[in-house]
C-alpha cells in the first residue's frame, strides 16, 4: 500500500504526537538524567503546539457550507469537524497534563523519558480513535491509547496500589477488548464491511442478514465500550485504578478518554446507530439512568476525594449518555441530533477544564510526597490560600452544575435536548441526581472554609505549576460559563457537518 | 432612559466586591467603609428608580435589553438575553433589598473583610433575580445567589453551621433543578426565554393540556414554595436562621424569603394560570396550616432566633394566603406584608443580634428584666414587636388587613383559621417581650450589659423609622405595585378571559 500525501495530512496531529513520543523516549537515553525532564517538557510542548495549529487552523475559519473533512488511508480516517473539536480537546488536556507533570512528578523515581512518552502516545490514540470510521484503526487507536494508559498507570512501581490499579485496569480492559472485537467480527460478518458508513447504509437497506448478527453485534460493542468509559454497571475498576495511578495520570485519563471515547461513539450512533436505533436506543437509556443514580450515590459515601472524582467521573459520564440516548428521538430530524450532538461535545470541552483543574488541585495541596486525598487533607486550606480554594470552590460548583459556570450551562444544554426529545424519565433523574451530587462536592468546600486545620500539620506543597494549571482551568470554567456563544457555535458545526 | 440603572443596582456590589478581594485582611477598615459605601449608593439609585417610576407609566419601566448568548443553531433562536427591567413588584422588592443591605454591612461591622464581600456578591446575585425579565438570566441569578449565602451560614455561622447550611443549600437545589426542568420546556416549547412573552404565550399554548400546565406549575411551586416556605417545605429555615449570622439571618428573612413569593407572582401564576386556580385551595390550605403551625412553633420556641424563624413561616403564610386570595385586596396585602416582614422580621433579627453580640446567649430565659437595664432598646423592640403583630399605626396592620379583608370572599374558612393566626401571633411576640423586658433582672450579670450604643443605633433607627412611616402611609408602596398586582390578579379569577 502506498502512503499518499492526503493520507498523511488526514492524521496530521496525531502523527506529530507519535514522533514526539518517540522523540522523548530516544532523547531521553541520549542527554543527563537530570536534563531529561525539561527536554521531554519541551518536546511535548512543541509537538502539543504543531497539533493546535494543524486543528485549529481549519476550524478556526467559517465554513457554513464547506466541509474541510480530510480522508485517508482508504476511508479509514476522516479528520472532520467533530474529530478536530475533540483533537482540540484532546490537546488541551495533554498540555495542561504536561504542565502539572513538573509538580506531580517531582521527587518520584518514575523516570521521565517514558512517562512523557506514553502522554503522548495515549493522546495520540484518542486522536485516531476520534477520526476512525473503520473498525480495525479504530480498535487499533483503543489499543494504542489503552496500552500507553495501562503502563501509565502503573508507573509508581514500588506503590502497591499502582501495581494493584494498572493489573486491574489491563485485565479489565483487556476483557473488554474481547468484547469489542467479537461485536466488531460480528458486524463484519452480517454486513460484509469494516467501514462504519457502510455499515450504516448497508443495515439501512435491509441487506445486513441475518439481522440477530446486527443486533447481537451492536450489543456486543456497546458493552465492550461501556466498559472501557466506565459506566456503570461496568464501572468497578474506574474508582481503584483512578485511586491507584498517579494524580495527573488520573485527571488526563478521565477527561482525555471521556472526550476521545464519545467523540468516537458520537461518530458511530451519528453515521452508523440510527437504523439500529431500536437496539442500542434502549441499552443506552438504560445504562445512562443507572450511571446517573448509581454514580451520584456512591460517590456520597466516599472520603476520599480522588476516589469522590472517580465516581464523580462516572457520573458526568452518565449525563453525556443521557444526552446521547435522546438521538435515539432526535435522530428523527436533523436540527434536533445536531443540538444534542452539539451539547455532548460542549459538555465534554467543559468537563474536561473543571475535572483537571480539580486533579490539579489535589496536587497543589499535597503535602511532601502525597498529593491531598483524604478529605481532612483540605481542613483549612482556605485560610492558607483563599484563591486557590476559591478556584477549587469553582471546580466543585461547576461539577454541580451551578451558575454561572460553564458546567452548568453544559447541563443546561443537555438537559434541555433531552426534554426536546421527550426523555422525561432521563431529564428528572438527571437534574435529581446532580442535586444529589451537589452534596458531595460541597463536602470539600466545607473542609477547606469551614474546618480548621489539624495542629501541627505540615503545609502543602503549593507547587508553581499546578498553581498555573488550577488558574488556567478556573479562568476557563468561568469564561465558558458567562461566555459560552463562541465555543457553543463551534460545536454546532463541528456536529452539522456529520449530520447532514 | 439613557442610564442602565438597573444594571448599575445589579452590578455595582459584585464590581466593588471584586475590586476590594485582594486587599489584605489588615485593611478590614477601608472594606468597611467601601462596602457601606456601595451599598448606600445602590440604595441612592434605587431610590432613583423608585422616584422616577410611573404608576401609570408603561407595566414594565427601565427596561435594557442585550443578546448573550446568541447562538444561530440554539433553539429558540432568539438566543438568551440579559433583560432587565421593573414593574411594581419587583420594583417594592428592590427597594426592600437596597434599604436592608447598608443595615446589614452596618450591623456586620465587627466581621472580617470576606464577610463583608459574601453580602456584597450576595446582593448582586439578589437584585439581578429580582430584575431579571430573561427566564434563563433569572435562574442564573436565582442559583448563584444560593453561594454566597451558604458561605454566609457556613463559614461565618453558629455551632451547628455546616449542618445548617448544607441542609439549606440541598433544599434550595432540589427544589430548583425540577424548575430547571420545567424552565427548558416551557421556554423550548414557546421558542423564547423572554418573560413578558412568555406570560402572554404560555397560557395559550398549554390551554388545551391541563395535564401539562399541572405539571409544570408544580415543578415551578414546589421550587418557590420550598424558598417562601411554605408548610411543610419549612423545616430548612428554622436550623438557617438560628446558626445564620445576624446579618445572614436578616438578609435570608428579609429577602431570600421573598423571592418565594415573588417567583409566585411573577412567573408560577402568570404562565400557568389554569393551574393556579386549579392549585389555589391546596396552596390557601397549606398557608394557613403553616399560620398556625408556625405560631404554635413559636410558642414553644425558648431560642429566640428560633422563634423569630418560626415566626417566619406564619407571616409568609399570611403573604401566600393574600396571594392566592383572588382578590386585588389579598394580593396587595400580600405584597405589603411581604415588605413589611421583611422591615420587622429583619429588625427583629439585627435586635436580638445587639443582645447576642453582647453575652452571646439568645435564649428567652437568659434575659429578664432587660427593660430597666436597656430602655432604649426596650422600646425599639416593643415599636417592632408591635409592628410585628400588627398595631394599627403600624406596617404589619395594614398588610395583615388587607389579606384578610380580601381573601375572606372567596375563603372564609381559610380566613377564619388564618384570623386566629393573628391573635397567636400577638401571644407568642407579647409573651416573648414580657420574658425578656419585664420583671426583675433574673440575672445579675446582665445588670451591666449597657444599652444600645450610637453604632447599633445607626442601623437600627433607619428601620424603626420605616416601619412607622409605612404604617401611616402604606400607600407609598401600593399606589406602585397596584397595577402589576392586578395583573397577577386576574389569572386567579374564574372568569379569566383566555387571550
Amino acid at each position: 500500500m502506498i502512503v499518499t500525501g492526503s493520507d498523511l495530512m488526514s492524521v496530521v496531529p496525531a502523527l506529530a504526537l507519535i514522533i514526539g513520543a518517540f522523540a522523548v523516549v530516544a532523547i531521553g537515553t541520549l542527554v543527563r538524567p537530570e536534563k531529561r525532564q525539561s527536554i521531554s517538557e519541551f518536546i511535548c510542548y512543541a509537538v502539543l503546539l504543531a497539533a493546535l495549529v494543524a486543528s485549529f487552523m481549519p476550524i478556526a475559519r467559517p465554513h457554513a457550507d464547506q466541509s474541510v473533512a480530510t480522508e485517508g488511508f482508504h476511508h479509514a480516517v476522516r479528520l472532520d469537524e467533530l474529530a478536530l473539536f475533540m483533537t482540540l480537546a484532546i490537546i488541551a488536556a495533554t498540555g495542561l497534563t504536561v504542565v502539572l507533570s513538573a509538580d506531580a512528578m517531582k521527587g518520584l523515581e518514575a523516570a521521565h523519558g517514558e512517562y512523557y512518552g506514553l502522554l503522548l502516545l495515549a493522546a495520540s490514540g484518542m486522536m485516531l480513535l476520534v477520526e476512525a470510521q473503520e473498525l480495525v484503526t479504530f480498535f487499533i487507536s483503543l489499543e494504542i491509547l489503552s496500552l500507553a494508559l495501562y503502563a501509565l498507570t502503573g508507573l509508581l512501581r514500588r506503590d502497591a496500589r499502582s501495581n494493584e490499579a494498572a493489573i486491574k485496569y489491563f485485565v479489565m480492559g483487556a476483557f473488554a477488548s474481547g468484547f469489542v472485537l467479537y461485536g466488531m467480527a460480528l458486524l463484519y460478518g452480517a454486513t460484509g464491511s469494516l467501514l462504519i458508513p457502510e455499515i450504516g447504509s448497508r443495515i439501512a437497506s435491509g441487506s445486513a442478514r441475518p439481522e440477530a448478527l446486527v443486533t447481537s453485534g451492536v450489543v456486543l460493542l456497546s458493552i465492550g465500550l461501556a466498559f472501557k468509559v466506565g459506566v456503570v454497571p461496568f464501572h468497578q475498576w474506574v474508582p481503584d485504578v483512578y485511586e491507584g495511578a498517579p494524580t495527573s495520570v488520573t485527571g488526563f485519563m478521565s477527561v482525555a478518554v471521556k472526550a476521545a471515547g464519545f467523540g468516537a461513539l458520537l461518530r458511530i450512533l451519528l453515521t452508523l446507530a440510527h437504523p439500529v436505533a431500536d437496539t442500542w436506543g434502549p441499552i443506552l437509556w438504560g445504562l445512562a439512568l443507572a450511571t446517573m443514580v448509581g454514580a451520584n450515590l456512591l460517590a456520597v459515601a466516599q472520603q476520599n476525594v480522588k476516589r469522590m472524582l472517580a465516581y464523580s467521573s462516572v457520573a458526568h459520564t452518565g449525563y453525556v449518555l443521557a444526552g446521547l440516548a435522546a438521538l435515539r428521538q432526535s435522530g428523527e430530524t436533523s436540527a434536533q441530533s445536531t443540538e444534542t450532538g452539539a451539547a455532548a461535545i460542549y459538555y465534554l470541552f467543559v468537563y474536561t477544564f473543571m475535572t483537571l483543574g480539580a486533579f490539579a488541585f489535589l496536587i497543589y495541596a499535597g503535602r511532601g510526597e502525597k498529593d491531598a486525598e483524604d478529605i481532612g487533607d483540605f481542613a483549612g486550606l482556605a485560610k492558607r490560600k483563599p484563591w486557590a480554594a476559591l478556584a477549587m470552590t469553582v471546580f466543585m460548583v461547576s461539577l454541580g452544575g451551578i451558575p454561572p459556570t460553564a458546567g452548568f450551562f453544559g447541563k443546561f444544554l443537555l438537559f434541555k435536548a433531552m426534554v426536546q426529545a421527550g426523555e422525561w424519565p432521563l431529564v428528572i433523574v438527571g437534574v435529581l441526581s446532580s442535586a444529589v451530587s451537589l452534596y458531595y462536592y460541597l463536602r470539600v468546600v466545607v473542609y477547606m472554609f469551614m474546618k480548621a486545620e489539624p495542629q501541627g500539620a505540615e503545609s502543602p506543597r503549593f507547587g508553581f505549576n499546578a498553581g498555573l494549571v488550577v488558574v488556567a482551568c478556573a479562568a476557563f470554567t468561568l469564561a465558558l460559563g458567562l461566555l459560552p456563544a463562541s465555543y457553543l457555535t463551534l460545536s454546532y458545526q463541528s456536529i452539522q457537518m456529520l449530520v447532514r | 432612559m439613557a442610564a442602565p440603572l438597573l444594571t448599575l443596582i445589579t452590578f455595582l456590589p459584585a464590581l466593588a466586591g471584586l475590586l476590594l478581594s485582594p486587599l489584605k485582611a489588615e485593611k478590614g477598615g477601608i472594606v468597611r467603609f467601601a462596602a457601606l459605601f456601595v451599598t448606600l449608593a445602590v440604595l441612592g439609585l434605587a431610590g432613583a428608580v423608585w422616584f422616577l417610576f410611573d404608576p401609570k407609566g408603561d407595566p414594565i419601566q427601565f427596561r435594557e435589553d442585550h443578546l448573550w448568548i446568541r447562538s444561530l443553531y440554539l433553539t429558540p433562536t432568539k438566543g438568551i438575553t440579559y433583560s432587565v427591567g421593573v414593574d411594581g413588584i419587583s420594583l417594592a422588592m428592590m427597594v426592600l433589598t437596597a434599604f436592608l443591605m447598608p443595615l446589614a454591612i452596618r450591623a456586620s461591622w465587627h466581621q472580617p473583610k470576606g464577610f463583608l464581600i459574601t453580602l456584597l456578591f450576595l446582593e448582586t446575585g439578589m437584585m439581578g433575580a429580582f430584575v431579571a425579565l430573561d427566564l434563563f438570566l433569572f435562574y442564573v441569578f436565582w442559583e448563584a445567589m444560593l453561594i454566597p449565602m451558604y458561605l454566609l451560614i457556613g463559614i461565618w455561622g453558629g455551632p451547628r453551621r455546616i449542618y445548617a447550611s448544607v441542609k439549606f443549600i440541598l433544599y434550595t437545589i432540589v427544589g430548583s433543578v425540577l424548575m430547571l426542568a420545567a424552565i427548558l420546556y416551557a421556554a423550548t416549547q414557546a421558542g423564547t426565554f423572554d418573560v413578558v412573552t412568555l406570560q402572554g404565550q404560555l397560557p395559550r399554548l398549554l390551554a388545551g393540556s391541563p395535564d401539562t400546565q399541572y405539571w409544570l406549575f408544580l415543578a415551578f411551586a414546589v421550587s418557590f414554595a420550598i424558598k417562601v416556605p411554605l408548610f411543610p417545605f419549612h423545616t430548612w429555615l428554622p436550623d438557617a436562621h438560628v446558626e445564620a449570622p445576624t446579618a445572614g439571618s436578616v438578609i435570608l428573612a428579609g429577602v431570600l424569603l421573598k423571592m418565594g413569593t415573588y417567583g409566585f407572582l411573577r412567573f408560577a401564576i402568570p404562565f400557568f394560570p389554569d393551574a393556579a386556580q386549579h392549585f389555589t385551595p391546596l396552596i390557601v390550605a397549606l398557608s394557613t396550616i403553616g399560620i398556625i403551625y408556625g405560631s404554635l412553633m413559636a410558642m414553644a420556641q425558648s431560642d429566640i432566633k428560633k422563634l423569630v424563624a418560626y415566626s417566619s413561616v406564619a407571616h409568609l403564610g399570611f403573604c401566600m394566603l393574600g396571594i392566592f386570595s383572588g382578590t386585588l385586596q389579598g394580593a396587595q396585602g400580600g405584597v405589603l406584608q411581604m415588605v413589611n416582614h421583611g422591615l420587622s422580621t429583619g429588625a427583629l433579627f439585627l435586635l436580638v443580634g445587639v443582645i447576642y453580640e453582647k453575652t452571646h446567649r439568645r435564649g428567652v430565659d437568659d434575659f429578664g428584666g432587660m427593660a430597666k437595664v436597656m430602655p432604649v432598646y426596650a422600646t425599639l423592640f416593643m415599636i417592632v414587636t408591635l409592628s410585628s403583630i400588627g398595631l394599627p399605626g403600624l406596617n404589619g396592620f395594614v398588610g395583615e388587613f388587607l389579606v384578610l379583608f380580601g381573601s375572606f370572599p372567596n375563603h372564609p374558612t381559610a380566613t377564619a383559621f388564618a384570623s386566629l393566626g393573628v391573635v397567636l401571633g400577638a401571644v407568642y411576640m407579647l409573651k416573648l417581650y414580657r420574658d425578656v423586658f419585664f420583671g426583675p433582672v433574673t440575672r445579675p450579670e446582665r445588670e451591666k450589659i449597657g444599652d444600645v450604643e450610637k453604632g447599633d443605633l445607626a442601623y437600627l433607627l433607619p428601620i424603626v423609622a420605616l416601619i412607622i412611616l409605612l404604617g401611616v402611609l402604606p400607600n407609598l408602596v401600593l399606589s406602585r405595585t397596584e397595577r402589576s398586582v392586578s395583573a397577577v390578579v386576574k389569572n386567579l379569577q374564574p372568569d379569566r378571559v383566555s387571550h
